[in-house]
């Protein structure tokens, strides 16, 4: 019989601890940016970040969960809105807004995945997209002074939060991002997270070891829809102007999201940052060069993603993954380290 | 004589093998069985034959010739059709639009509607209905009726008498001497042992991928059956 | 307010929702392909129809002749070398496939014909209207010929799928694949013929909305959404079923528009929104949405 080997179950590897490292200078160095006064480049962090948090949402729907949505742009303009009703409508500080702004929407996109998860695959993605006309159209048609109907409104900002107005975003976003990641990454960990790939990868089996498929998808929605709003509900502190057909626009915030996850890496945590740091950066060096034009720059966008997700389906991290096996900065799996033993092919340790 | 050959037969479903070495004969106008429990791999064996399951290596010959690079169709047309485990017949079809897409690609030979309707004449009150309103043995009498509508000279039946009652079965297995005579030969696979070991020539018993016994019914005993069988007795 | 005709309106125009429902319908049905790019590939099809029609001089009734092959053609191509390798056990990689796809076509068409908005003209024919009810009910004759197109391609369709052999393959394919495959099927080759099939259908109902409405490069995506409620209330698996969801569609959003000129997609939305609740499979569906 063999003898008895030690048996480690680990997450964290030590590349994966050094990968974290630098991933936290990354953060302090980008609260650096944001506490300077460069605007141009505190409006770039701004930016980056909020896609990170909503291409890291977009990514734990569809990646981890199996929820492909093409109707996230209404979370979008929920916490756009949110945000004008608290801070316009009821005065309370713009900066405090954010959060009841995203509560409130996360309290809608009960009703609203309620709706959305009568349907499944192809069908959802487009019921999601119709909902979010649905809440567009709806939101349109408010006759009211503080939402501005058709023609939009803008944040009105305090004359004493004028001066700080884009530090301030930075530093909120940046710990925005941060929480949102770190959610996701210690969700993705936890008997939860652990239960939703397992719906995800074989759902009739999940079932049939008592998980609640429904509720567990149904639960990420929701987690899906708060973050998502809260980032954008930040964006808009910075933007001020918020208009419906913008502010829910599918080829404004959808689409790049969507070729951001897919370039980046569809179901870890790790892709969606990079498709998204990767994307706003080809992105802002093309419209500040002027290669292309906006329509030209977006086929390039759709053939690239339809050929990552033909030839290349676990995107830029699935390369380097694969190039470097076991690698990552977010270990979500476990792996079983057996110190001191060889295998053999047939996989008996000697 | 040998009409179907098996010759060390490794497959399996992607990184997890099923079948290791997997050997067997089968002669023209033969009945074989193929026994064994729950996941021993008789299922995988079939489909290796028929042509959707993936072999690893070795060989599958008709009449000589190896059809390891065959599609699933391609084999239909030499004369192998499988009646897959579960009957998977086909929900929104009438029974008789079933019995014709079992003739969408066929070879020439005596089975058409109306001689399948005579060898399984349960058939014949159904014929215009759809076939998810059948009963578990109607529709397993479909299943093998629609298999032959392709004349196949082969016969794969995967565990026909799963779920069914004893009486259900033994009128299925009444039409498997009509379809032998026919001339198409016959490989039976089965969990239960007793209608398989009657209706065949020569049996193999498989046991977590591989032969564990062969031999003909008549000169097998019981014990050694259920030794194969269930593996008591054997090393790992 | 003039109900009547708001409905009769409403009704006629639910034959072109039909006919734009139908690929959607055939694709997901065969194969569980949905495609993104559906509404799309009207458009584009309007806008090669125009482009016919500008440099021949001909008519666009006759532009149906050549640009419904080339649609074909199109189809067959894109699933030979995109869609095939697509299909399998996570949908994502298929949606974002044709996602990518639906913003790739849109923004050739911006290019290449810019945000216009242009229309095929059929002359007089477009004006000319049938009094039923005096003048409170008045049907034009297009729209009725119309209707009367999405019609016949209904039955035309209705009659490949149920009689003939490889209709039958069709419906066999759709219900079990794999077992189709031990047929004898070349389920390759019917994934082709029917997402074939899907864009020809598609491209005869954009080049027939361009004749009376004008269209442009990002129209695309609502005539997805038309397509797809038209789809799902009138049940999946059944080609009748999106004759009756398109109609309801159509009606719901004329009757819409009676009330408010705004409210016109909102209602569309809204019934949409009630089937998918109070009845999930559609009002004639004899699927379960998968």
């Amino acid at each position: 019989m063999t003898s008895h080997d030690s048996l480690v179950i680990r997450r964290n590897s030590r590349t994966s601890r050094i990968a974290q490292a630098v991933l936290g200078l990354v953060v302090f160095l980008m609260l650096v940016v944001a506490l300077g006064d460069n605007k141009a480049w505190q409006g770039k962090i701004i930016d980056i970040c909020v896609l990170v948090v909503l291409a890291t949402m977009w990514n734990l729907l569809t990646g981890y969960s199996g929820l492909v949505s093409i109707g996230q742009q209404v979370f979008v303009g929920l916490g756009a809105y949110g945000l004008i009703v608290m801070a316009n409508g009821l005065g309370l500080n713009i900066y405090v807004s954010i959060i009841p702004a995203a509560i409130i929407t996360s309290i809608l996109a009960i009703p609203i995945g309620f709706i959305a998860f009568r349907l499944r695959g192809g069908y959802f993605a487009i019921g999601t997209w119709v909902l979010a006309e649905v809440v567009r159209l709806l939101i349109k048609s408010i006759r009211s002074d503080v939402v501005g109907a058709g023609t939009g409104t803008s944040l009105k900002v305090p004359e004493t939060l004028k001066d700080g107005r884009y530090t301030t975003t930075g530093v909120v976003i940046v710990v925005v991002t941060v929480t949102a990641v770190v959610s996701t990454y210690v969700f993705l960990r936890s008997r939860f997270g652990l239960a939703l790939q397992a719906v995800r990868d074989n759902e009739g089996g999940a079932r049939s070891l008592g998980v609640d498929a429904y509720r567990v998808r149904f639960i990420v929605f929701i987690v899906a829809s708060f973050f998502t709003s809260l980032a954008a509900a930040t964006y808009y502190i910075k933007s001020l102007n918020v208009q419906p057909d913008a502010a829910f626009s599918i080829s404004s915030w959808t689409a790049p999201i969507i070729v951001m996850v897919v370039i980046g890496g569809i179901g870890t945590i790790e892709g969606p940052i990079i498709g998204a740091i990767l994307y706003y950066l080809v992105r802002d060096y093309v419209s500040s060069h002027e290669f292309f034009s906006d329509s030209a720059f977006l086929i390039v966008t759709g053939v690239v993603a339809v050929l990552f997700s033909m030839f290349v389906k676990g995107g830029i991290w699935g390369l380097v993954t694969s190039r470097f096996p076991g690698f990552t900065i977010f270990p979500v799996r476990r792996q079983v380290h057996l110190d001191n033993v060889n295998f053999d092919q047939r996989g008996h340790g000697k | 004589m040998t009409l179907l050959e098996v010759k060390n037969l490794d497959a399996g479903y992607g990184q997890f093998q099923a079948l290791f070495d997997v050997s067997l004969n089968l002669k023209e106008g033969e009945a074989i069985s193929v026994i064994g429990a729950n996941g021993a791999g008789k299922s995988t064996l079939l489909k290796a034959i028929a042509g959707t399951v993936n072999m690893n290596s070795g060989d599958v010959l008709l009449d000589g010739q190896s059809i390891c690079d065959m599609q699933p169709h391609e084999r239909l047309l030499q004369g192998i059709a499988l009646v897959p485990e579960g009957r998977r017949i086909f929900r929104s079809l009438t029974v008789k639009e079933n019995l014709l897409i079992g003739g969408y690609s066929s070879r020439s030979g005596s089975w058409n509607v109306a001689s399948i309707l005579e060898a399984f004449p349960i058939l014949e009150n159904f014929i215009g209905r759809d076939a998810d309103r059948l009963s578990g043995g109607e529709q397993q009498a479909l299943a093998i009726g629609r298999a032959l509508m392709s004349n196949p000279r082969v016969l794969l039946l995967d565990e026909v008498s799963l779920g069914l009652a004893p009486i259900v079965v033994k009128q299925l297995y009444a039409a498997l001497p009509i379809i032998r005579n026919k001339g198409c030969a016959l490989v039976i696979v089965e969990q239960d042992t007793n209608q398989a070991l009657a209706a065949s020539d020569y049996t193999y018993c498989m046991l977590e991928g591989r032969i564990s016994l062969e031999g003909k019914p008549s000169e097998l005993t019981r014990e050694q059956i259920s030794q194969a069988y269930f593996g008591l007795g054997a090393h790992a | 307010m003039n109900w009547i005709n708001a409905i009769v309106q409403g009704i006629l125009v639910g034959g072109l929702y039909a006919m734009y429902a139908t690929g959607l319908s055939v694709s997901f049905g065969v194969m569980r392909l949905v495609n993104l790019a559906h509404g799309d590939l009207a458009v584009g099809s309007a806008f090669l129809a125009s482009t016919f029609c500008l440099s021949t001089g001909l008519s666009p009734f006759l532009s149906v002749f050549i640009i419904l092959p080339v649609a074909a053609l199109f189809g067959v191509g894109l699933q030979l070398l995109v869609f095939s390798r697509v299909v399998g056990v996570e949908p994502a990689y298929q949606i974002v496939a044709t996602f990518g796809l639906s913003i790739a076509i849109q923004n050739v068409l911006l290019q290449r014909y810019s945000a216009t908005p242009r229309a095929l003209s059929i002359g007089d024919f477009g004006n000319r209207s049938l009094k039923i009810i005096g003048d409170q009910v008045v049907v034009g004759w297009f729209p009725l010929a119309r209707f009367l197109v999405a019609v016949i391609m209904l039955i035309a369709l209705s009659l490949f799928i149920g009689r003939t052999r490889l209709g039958r393959a069709f419906r066999a394919t759709s219900d079990d694949p794999e077992t189709a495959q031990l047929m004898g099927i070349n389920i390759r080759i019917v994934y082709v013929i029917a997402f074939a099939i899907a864009v020809t259908t598609v491209a005869l109902a954009g080049i027939f909305n361009g004749m009376q409405t004008q269209f442009s490069a990002s129209d695309g995506p609502a005539l997805l959404i038309y397509a797809f409620e038209a789809v799902i209330i009138g049940g999946l698996g059944s080609l009748w079923g999106t004759l009756c969801g398109g109609i309801i569609l159509g009606v719901a959003q004329t009757i819409g528009a009676e009330i408010d000129p705004g409210w016109k997609q909102l209602v569309g939305h809204l019934v949409f929104l009630a089937v998918l609740l109070l009845r999930p499979t559609g009002i004639f569906g004899r699927e379960e949405l998968k």
